[in-house]
C-alpha cells in the first residue's frame, strides 16, 4: 500500500542517513599498545549540568596535557561523552554503552550519588574501574561500596563532622531547621549532621523534605522555616536546586535573618546565589583560592585551566576530575598494566599528591582520605572576576581527622 | 498557624499559574476542539523571550515582548502544523502536539542550555510585605494580582466582546455558528493566539519566582491538565475553580507531607475522571460509553 | 460480482494455504532477528543494545495492540513495563538469591501486570480518548509514587541494582543467559562471541510474540477489535460489549508489555526508577508512531531506529532528542492522508475479504432469519414492548414525557410527530442508547429499563439509525457479517487464536441479511463508496443479521429517491411478516399505505394511537402537525 511503503521508506532512509553520518567504522577495542579509552559519564542537563560542564572541561585539560607527554605508559588517552541526565538508568546505559561498544578501560563522572550508586554496581559487574567524581553521599563507599569503584571526594559524614567542629562552639545548643532534599544523599546528610550536633545539644526542630528532582517552588518549606524561626537553616540542596533555594529563600528575608548552612557547595552555586550566599556557611572538598597559594600542584592547575578556559577558574568538582585522571595514570604506571585488579592494588594505599596535601584511598571501602574545608561566603562585590572567588576559608579538617572510623563501616567489599 | 497561611497564600500563586495555563487549554479547546499538549510549550518560550529581554533591555519590555512571540508562534503554528487537527479525534491531536512539545524543548535546551535560569526584578520590588504575622514577597503578591487582573480581562473578552460570543456560541455548537455567517476560523485563530499568549506571559512573569528551564513548560503542563479536567473542559470558571483547588492541594500537602505533592493531584484527578468525568463544572458531554 | 467456487477442497487448499503464509511469516521473521545484531554491528551498534531493542520491541507490540488495532492512547504504560521489571527483580531478590530462576521471576512479573492492567483497566476504558489517557497517565504516576516510597522494596530512587543472573533452567540443564556464544569471526559484522544467549532467548520471544500478535490481529477477537476502533457506535449496536474488548485488549497489552520490562530488567541486572516514569510511557509512543501503529512490524522497526538513534547519536550530539521529536513531527504530520484516516484504515489486509465463502444455493435450509419469528409467537399474544410512563429529562426539558406505549408481536407500527416530537430519542431509550430518567420499558414482559443497549440487542431488539452508520472501510459483506458474528458469539469471547471464518453460522445469516435487502449485488463493494440509498438499506441489513425480534427503523428512506423509497418500503413490509417492526417517518404516504397501526408523538408525549383511517381522522393529530395550538388543548 502507497503509504506503507512512505513510511517504511522513511523510517529505513532516516535510519540509513544515520548510519552513513554516524556508524563510519566498527569501534574496536583499542589494541593495548596504542590507545585507550576513558568514559566520562557526566550531567549534561538536569539541575547539575554545570558541574557536569565544569567536569568536562578539567577532564580534557588533563587528558591533553598527558596525551601531550606521550599518554599513559605511551598509549593515547581517548574519550567516549555521555549525558547521565542525572538519572540512574541513563547513566547505567552510558556506561554500558561505553564499555562495550567504545571499549573504555575506565569509566569516571558522576553527578549524585544515585547515578555513582548505579554506575558503581554495573562497573563492578564489567570488571572497569569506576572513579567517580561529584558523589557526596555516604553510601558510595559504605553501603553500596564495590571493589572497583573509588571515590576520592569528600562524603557527607566528612562535611558533617568539619562543619559540626567549626560551628558547634559558636551555633551548638541553637535551633536548627532543616530543608533537605529527599533522596540518598539528602537523607545522608541529615543524619551525619543532627548525629553530631544533636549531642552537643542542638535542637532540630523540623526536617523538611524536598521532592528530588523537579521542586522549583521551595516557598513552601521556606515559609515555614521563616515561622519557626531557628537560629541556624541547614538547606541540603545541591546544584540549581540550591541556587533557586537560596535566592527564593533572599525573598523571604531568611538569608538576613538566619544563619544559613549549606552542606555542600561549588563555585557556580556560590556564582547563582550571588549576593545571597554572602554570610552562608558550608563545605568544599577544594577551593582554588585557597590551595593554590598552598601547594604549587593547585597552582599549575589554576592557571592552566585558567589559560585554557579564559575567565573562568576551576570549580571543585573541575578539580576533583583533573585529579581523577592523573592519579589513574599513577597507579597504571605503579601497576604496569591497565589490567584492573592490578590498578585497584596500585591505588589502595599509595599516597599522591597532585592539587592538595598529600592523600590516599583507604583499602576498605576505596574513599579517598583527603582535607574538608569549612567556608563561608563573602559579599559578590569581594569576589573578583567572575565572582569565582566566593568565601573565606574558616577552617582546613585534615582527612584523617574527619573521615569515618573504618569500624563503624558497614561496607563489604567483593574480594579480589 | 501561620505556616498554614503562608501554604495557603502560597497555593494561590501557584493555583494562579494553573489557572492562566488552563483557561488557555480550555478556551482552545473549547473553539477549535484541539487537546493541545503543546501549551507548556508557550509557556516556556515566553519564559526564555521574557528572560532574554529582561536581562537585555528590561524587564517592562519583558512583559510585552514575551506574549507578542509566543502569540506569533501560535499563529505559525496554526497556520502550518496544526490546521489539519483541528476537529480530528483527540488521539492524534495529543500525539502531534506531544511531539511539538518534545521539539520546542529539545530546542530551548540547545539555545539555552539544560540550567535553571532566572532573571532579578528590579530593586523595587525585591522587598517583603509584612502581611500580620508573616511576611510575603512582595513580588509575588504582585504577580498574583496581575494574573487576576489579566483573567478578568479575559474574561470580559468572552463574554462581552463580538469575538468572544462566537467563542461561547462555539463551544456549544461549532456547526451553527458557521450556517449562521460567524467567521469562526478567524475567531478561533485569534483565540489560539491568544491563549498562547497568555501562556506566554506568565512564564514571562513567573520566571523570578520560580526561574526557567527547558523543562518548565511541562512540568506546568500537567497539572494544568489536570486542572481543566477537574474543573470541566470547556468551561472558563471551570479552569478558575480548579486551579484553586488543585493549587491549595498541592501546596496544602506540601505543608504536610512532602513527598506526596506531586502524586496527590494525580490522585484528585483520578477521582473526578471516576466519578464525574465532564468535571465539576462541566458540560455533560458523551465521555462515557453507554 | 465475483463468488468464490462451491465446493469443499478449495477450502482446504485454503486454509492449507494460510498455514504456508504462516510459516512464511514466522522464517522471515527468524531470519531478520538472527540477521540482526550483526547488521548493527558495522554501524556502530552492540550486542548488548540488539538484546535491549529485541526486548523493548515486545513491549512496543504491546503498546501497538491497544493504540493501533484497539484504538485507544495510553500515556502510563511505563506502569507495566516498569512494573514487571521491579516484580521480576524483587522475586528474584526475595525469594530466590541464591538459585534465581528465569521463569519464575517472569512469569510472577507477567502474572502481576496482568492482575494490574485488569484493575486499571476495569476503571478506565469506559471512557473516551483523552480522558482515557490521562487517567492512565494518573495512575502510572501514582504508581511511580508507590515506587519511589517504598524504599525498603524498591530502594527508592536508587532503583535495584546488582541483580544476580538469572538462570533459565531447562530440564536438566541450567542455561546461564549470560553465556557468550562460540568465537567465530564474521568480518565487518564482528565476531558471533559478541553475543550471548541471552539475544537468542529475547529473540525467540520477539519470534512468539509476534506470531502471536499475528494470530491474534487476524483472530475472531481481533476482527471485533477493530470492528470496534472503527465504528463504536455501531459496534455496540449490533451487539458487542465494547468496553470488554477494550479491557481484554488492555490486559493483553499490559501483560506483553510486563513481560517485556521483566525481561529487561533481568537482562540489565538493574531497575532504575525511571523504568516507570512518564518518559518511558512517553518513548513508547513515540516508537509505536514513527514506525507505524497498526502494523505487525511498525513497533519493532520504530523501537529499533529510535534506540539506535538514541544511543549512537546522544554519544554524538547533544540534539539527539531534538531530531527524535523532529522525526516523530513529522511522521504523524506529512503522512499523505492524516493520522486520523491512518487509525481508521485496515492496514494489514485482511485475507477473509479475499476468500468468500460459498453461497449454499439449495433451499433445503431454513431461513436463519424465521427463527426469530417462531420464537416470538411462541409464548401466545403478549405485547412484544411496552413502556410505562417512560421518560427522558435533559435538564428541564422533557424530550420524552409520560409515554405508555405498546406494540404487539408481527405489527408495523409507524411513529409520526412533527419535528422536535421525541421520535429518534424514544426510539434510543428502545434501543437502549440511552437511559431513561422516568418510567420504565418491558420486553416480552421483562423489564429492561436499565438493561445496556447491548444486552438488548442480543434480546432481539435491533435498530438502524436516522445517518446510517457503518463500517466504512470494509465490503458491505463484511458489515453483516461482522453483526452476524455479534451474534453468534454473542457480546463477548476471547478467541484469540482462530478466525470467524471457522463459524458456518455467520456467513449463512450475513447473506441472508444482504439478500433480504437487496444487496447481494454490491456485496463486495467498499462500504464507505456506496449510494446513499444503498448505505441506508446496509445499515438495516446490518441490524437484520442480528436476527432480531424487533426491528427498529429510524427514518428508512430518509434521503432516497422515490423509486428507492417504494422498494425499499415494499422490502420493508416483507420483513414484517416474520418480525415486528417499527419505524419513524415523515413520508404520509408510506406511513398511511405501509402500517398497521401508527403512533403519533407530539412535544414529547403519546398524542394518538390507532389505524391509519382513525389517526387521519383524528382532529388533534391535525392540529399538531398544523401547529399553532397550546399543550393545554391538545392534553386528553
Amino acid at each position: 500500500m502507497k503509504q506503507t511503503l512512505s513510511r517504511g521508506r522513511f523510517v529505513a532512509g532516516t535510519a540509513g542517513a544515520a548510519a552513513l553520518t554516524f556508524g563510519g567504522g566498527p569501534y574496536v577495542i583499542a589494541a593495548p599498545t596504542k590507545e585507550i579509552t576513558i568514559g566520562l559519564n557526566v550531567p549534561q542537563s538536569g539541575p547539575y549540568a554545570e558541574q557536569g560542564q565544569d567536569q568536562l572541561r578539567a577532564y580534557h585539560l588533563a587528558i591533553d596535557e598527558i596525551n601531550a607527554k606521550g599518554g599513559i605508559m605511551g598509549m593515547k588517552i581517548k574519550t567516549t561523552e555521555g549525558d547521565d541526565q542525572t538519572k540512574a538508568g541513563v547513566a547505567t546505559e552510558n556506561a554500558q554503552r561505553m564499555i562495550e561498544r567504545d571499549g573504555a578501560v575506565m569509566i569516571t563522572g558522576g553527578s549524585s550519588t544515585g547515578t555513582a550508586v548505579a554506575v558503581s554496581g554495573l562497573c563492578q559487574q564489567k570488571k572497569t574501574i569506576f572513579m567517580a567524581t561529584l558523589t557526596h553521599g555516604d553510601e558510595t563507599t559504605n553501603q553500596n561500596c564495590h571493589r572497583h569503584t573509588f571515590r576520592r571526594y569528600n562524603d557527607a559524614y566528612m562535611s558533617a563532622q568539619s562543619l559540626a567542629k567549626t560551628l558547634v562552639s559558636k551555633y551548638g545548643t541553637g535551633k536548627w531547621f532543616h530543608i533537605t532534599a529527599d533522596y540518598a544523599w539528602g537523607h545522608s546528610v541529615y543524619e551525619n549532621i543532627t548525629a553530631v550536633v544533636e549531642p552537643k545539644g542542638a535542637k532540630t526542630i523540623k526536617n523538611v523534605l524536598t521532592p528530588f528532582p523537579g521542586t522549583k517552588d521551595f516557598s513552601p518549606m521556606l515559609q515555614q522555616a521563616q515561622a519557626a524561626k531557628p537560629d541556624v537553616l541547614v538547606v541540603t540542596e545541591f546544584g540549581a536546586d540550591m541556587v533557586t533555594c537560596i535566592n527564593q529563600a533572599a525573598q523571604f528575608g531568611l538569608t538576613k535573618s538566619t544563619k544559613i548552612l549549606v552542606p555542600l557547595v561549588d563555585e557556580y552555586m556560590a556564582k547563582g546565589t550571588k549576593d545571597n550566599f554572602d554570610n552562608v556557611v558550608s563545605t568544599a572538598p577544594w577551593y582554588w583560592q585557597y590551595h593554590q597559594t598552598k601547594y604549587p600542584g593547585a597552582k599549575k592547575f589554576v592557571d592552566a585551566f585558567s589559560a585554557k578556559y579564559p575567565g573562568l577558574k576551576p570549580s571543585n568538582g573541575a578539580e576533583t576530575a583533573y585529579a581523577d585522571i592523573y592519579i589513574y595514570k599513577m597507579a597504571v604506571e605503579k601497576a604496569g598494566s591497565i589490567d584492573p585488579a592490578k590498578v585497584i592494588a596500585a591505588l589502595e594505599g599509595t599516597k599522591f599528591q597532585f592539587t592538595k596535601e598529600q592523600e590516599w584511598y583507604r583499602k576498605e571501602d576505596h574513599q579517598g582520605v583527603n582535607s574538608c574545608l569549612v567556608v563561608e561566603g563573602i559579599p559578590e562585590s569581594q569576589r573578583g572576576p567572575g565572582g569565582f572567588g566566593y568565601a573565606k576559608v574558616l577552617e582546613v579538617h585534615d582527612g584523617p581527622t574527619c573521615v569515618a572510623p573504618v569500624d563503624k563501616l558497614v561496607c563489604k567489599m567483593e574480594p579480589a | 498557624m501561620e505556616a498554614l497561611f503562608q501554604a495557603l497564600l502560597g497555593g494561590l500563586v501557584l493555583g494562579l499559574i494553573y489557572i492562566a495555563i488552563a483557561v488557555g487549554l480550555t478556551i482552545i479547546f473549547g473553539t477549535l476542539r484541539l487537546v493541545n499538549f503543546a501549551h507548556g510549550a508557550f509557556y516556556a518560550i515566553g519564559a526564555y523571550v521574557g528572560l532574554v529581554i529582561a536581562q537585555r533591555i528590561g524587564v517592562g519590555w519583558a512583559f510585552i515582548a514575551a506574549p507578542i512571540a509566543v502569540a506569533l508562534f501560535a499563529v505559525f503554528l496554526d497556520r502550518f502544523v496544526l490546521r489539519s487537527f483541528y476537529e480530528k479525534e483527540p488521539t492524534s491531536q495529543l500525539l502531534v502536539t506531544f511531539g511539538i512539545a518534545l521539539v520546542v524543548e529539545e530546542t530551548l535546551r540547545l539555545i539555552f542550555g539544560a540550567t535553571t535560569q532566572q532573571y532579578s526584578m528590579p530593586l523595587a520590588l525585591q522587598g517583603s510585605f509584612a502581611l500580620g504575622p508573616i511576611t510575603y514577597p512582595a513580588y509575588r503578591l504582585l504577580f498574583a494580582g496581575g494574573v487576576i487582573l489579566m483573567l478578568v480581562l479575559v474574561w470580559l473578552f468572552i463574554e462581552k466582546t463580538n469575538y468572544g460570543l462566537i467563542v461561547r456560541a462555539g463551544i456549544r455548537d461549532r456547526t451553527m455558528v458557521q450556517l449562521l455567517g460567524g467567521n469562526i476560523r478567524q475567531a478561533s485563530s485569534i483565540v489560539f493566539a491568544l491563549g498562547a499568549a497568555i501562556a506566554g506571559l506568565v512564564g514571562a512573569a513567573a520566571t523570578p519566582i520560580y526561574g526557567i528551564d527547558p523543562a518548565t513548560g511541562f512540568a506546568f503542563l500537567v497539572p494544568s491538565f489536570v486542572v481543566v479536567v477537574v474543573g470541566g473542559l470547556g468551561s472558563f470558571w471551570g479552569a478558575v475553580l480548579g486551579g484553586l483547588l488543585i493549587g491549595e492541594l498541592q501546596s496544602l500537602t506540601n505543608l504536610a507531607y512532602a513527598p506526596a505533592s506531586q502524586v496527590v493531584i494525580y490522585l484528585c484527578m483520578a477521582l473526578v475522571l471516576l466519578f464525574r468525568p465532564q468535571g465539576l463544572l462541566g458540560e455533560s458531554e458523551v465521555i462515557r460509553q453507554s | 460480482m465475483t463468488v468464490a467456487t462451491t465446493d469443499a477442497t478449495p477450502a482446504k487448499r485454503r486454509r492449507g494455504g494460510l498455514l504456508a503464509a504462516d510459516l512464511r511469516f514466522a522464517l522471515l521473521c527468524a531470519l531478520g532477528i538472527a540477521l540482526f545484531p550483526f547488521l548493527l554491528h558495522p554501524l556502530g551498534g552492540y550486542s548488548t543494545l540488539a538484546t535491549q531493542i529485541a526486548i523493548v520491541s515486545v513491549a512496543s507490540i504491546g503498546f501497538n495492540l491497544l493504540l493501533g488495532y484497539a484504538g485507544t492512547l495510553s500515556y502510563g504504560h511505563a506502569m507495566f513495563y516498569g512494573g514487571g521489571g521491579y516484580v521480576a527483580a524483587i522475586l528474584i531478590l526475595r525469594t530466590m538469591p541464591d538459585h534465581p530462576n528465569l521463569w519464575l521471576a517472569v512469569l510472577g512479573a507477567t502474572l502481576a501486570t496482568t492482575v494490574l492492567a485488569v484493575l486499571v483497566g476495569a476503571l478506565t476504558v469506559r471512557l473516551y480518548g483523552i480522558y482515557f489517557a490521562l487517567l492512565t497517565l494518573a495512575f502510572a504516576q501514582m504508581i511511580y509514587f508507590i515506587v519511589e516510597q517504598a524504599k525498603e522494596w524498591t530502594n527508592g530512587d536508587d532503583g535495584l541494582q546488582s541483580l544476580p543472573n538469572a538462570i533459565l533452567p531447562l530440564g536438566a540443564w541450567n542455561l546461564d543467559l549470560t553465556t557468550h556464544l562460540p568465537d567465530f569471526a564474521l568480518g565487518p559484522f564482528g565476531n558471533l562471541s559478541d553475543l550471548r544467549i541471552w539475544y537468542i532467548f529475547a529473540g525467540t520471544c520477539l519470534l512468539l510474540v509476534l506470531m502471536f500478535a499475528r494470530t491474534l490481529t487476524r483472530s475472531q477477537f481481533g476482527e471485533v477489535l477493530g470492528a470496534i476502533r472503527e465504528n463504536e457506535q455501531r459496534s455496540t449496536l449490533i451487539g458487542f460489549n465494547a468496553a470488554g474488548y477494550r479491557l481484554a485488549a488492555f490486559a493483553i497489552s499490559g501483560a506483553l508489555t510486563g513481560f517485556a520490562g521483566a525481561l529487561r530488567g533481568l537482562f540489565d541486572g538493574s531497575i532504575p526508577v525511571d523504568a516507570v516514569g512518564i518518559d518511558r510511557s512517553g518513548s513508547f509512543v513515540i516508537y509505536t508512531v514513527v514506525g507505524g501503529v497498526q502494523t505487525l512490524f511498525g513497533p519493532v522497526a520504530g523501537t529499533a531506529v529510535i534506540m539506535f538513534l538514541e544511543n549512537v547519536l546522544s554519544a554524538k550530539t547533544p540534539a539527539w532528542r531534538l531530531i527524535e521529536g523532529l522525526i516523530f513531527v513529522g511522521v504523524i504530520v506529512f503522512l499523505p492522508r492524516g493520522l486520523s484516516t491512518v487509525f481508521k484504515q485496515e492496514r494489514d489486509k485482511n485475507p477473509r475479504a479475499v476468500f468468500v465463502r460459498s453461497l449454499r444455493p439449495s433451499t433445503e435450509e431454513p431461513d436463519p432469519l424465521l427463527k426469530s419469528v417462531e420464537e416470538g409467537h411462541r409464548g401466545g399474544v403478549m405485547s412484544i414492548i411496552e413502556t410505562f410512563k417512560l421518560g427522558k429529562f435533559f435538564g428541564h426539558f422533557g424530550a420524552v414525557r409520560d409515554v405508555d406505549f405498546r406494540v404487539d408481536p408481527g405489527e408495523l407500527r409507524a411513529v409520526i410527530g412533527p419535528n422536535g416530537a421525541g421520535k429518534t430519542t424514544f426510539f434510543n431509550l428502545l434501543s437502549g442508547t440511552i437511559a431513561p430518567t422516568a418510567g420504565t420499558m418491558n420486553y416480552k414482559g421483562r423489564d429492561v429499563s436499565r438493561l445496556s443497549g447491548t444486552k438488548r440487542v442480543h434480546l432481539g431488539i435491533a435498530k438502524a439509525f436516522q445517518t446510517a452508520s457503518l463500517y466504512s472501510d470494509q465490503t458491505v459483506r463484511q458489515n453483516c457479517r461482522l453483526a452476524a458474528l455479534a451474534r453468534v458469539q454473542g457480546p463477548f469471547r476471547l478467541q484469540v487464536l482462530r478466525r470467524s471464518t471457522r463459524l458456518d453460522d455467520i456467513d449463512a445469516l450475513a447473506e441472508r441479511a444482504l439478500s433480504r435487502l437487496d444487496l447481494s449485488g454490491v456485496a463486495d463493494v467498499r462500504a464507505g463508496d456506496l449510494s446513499h440509498g444503498d448505505k441506508k438499506r446496509l445499515d438495516i441489513a446490518i441490524a437484520l443479521a442480528t436476527q432480531p425480534q424487533i426491528l427498529l427503523l429510524d427514518e428508512p428512506v430518509a434521503g432516497m429517491s422515490k423509486d428507492e423509497a417504494r422498494k425499499t418500503e415494499a422490502l420493508i413490509r416483507k420483513l414484517s411478516t416474520e418480525m415486528t417492526v417499527l419505524v419513524i417517518e415523515h413520508d404520509m404516504e408510506m406511513v398511511m399505505g405501509l402500517s398497521d397501526s401508527i403512533t403519533v408523538l407530539h412535544q414529547g408525549t403519546v398524542l394518538a394511537t390507532g389505524t391509519p383511517a382513525e389517526i387521519q381522522a383524528n382532529p388533534r393529530v391535525q392540529e399538531a402537525y398544523l401547529g399553532g395550538h397550546s399543550e393545554a388543548e391538545l392534553a386528553h
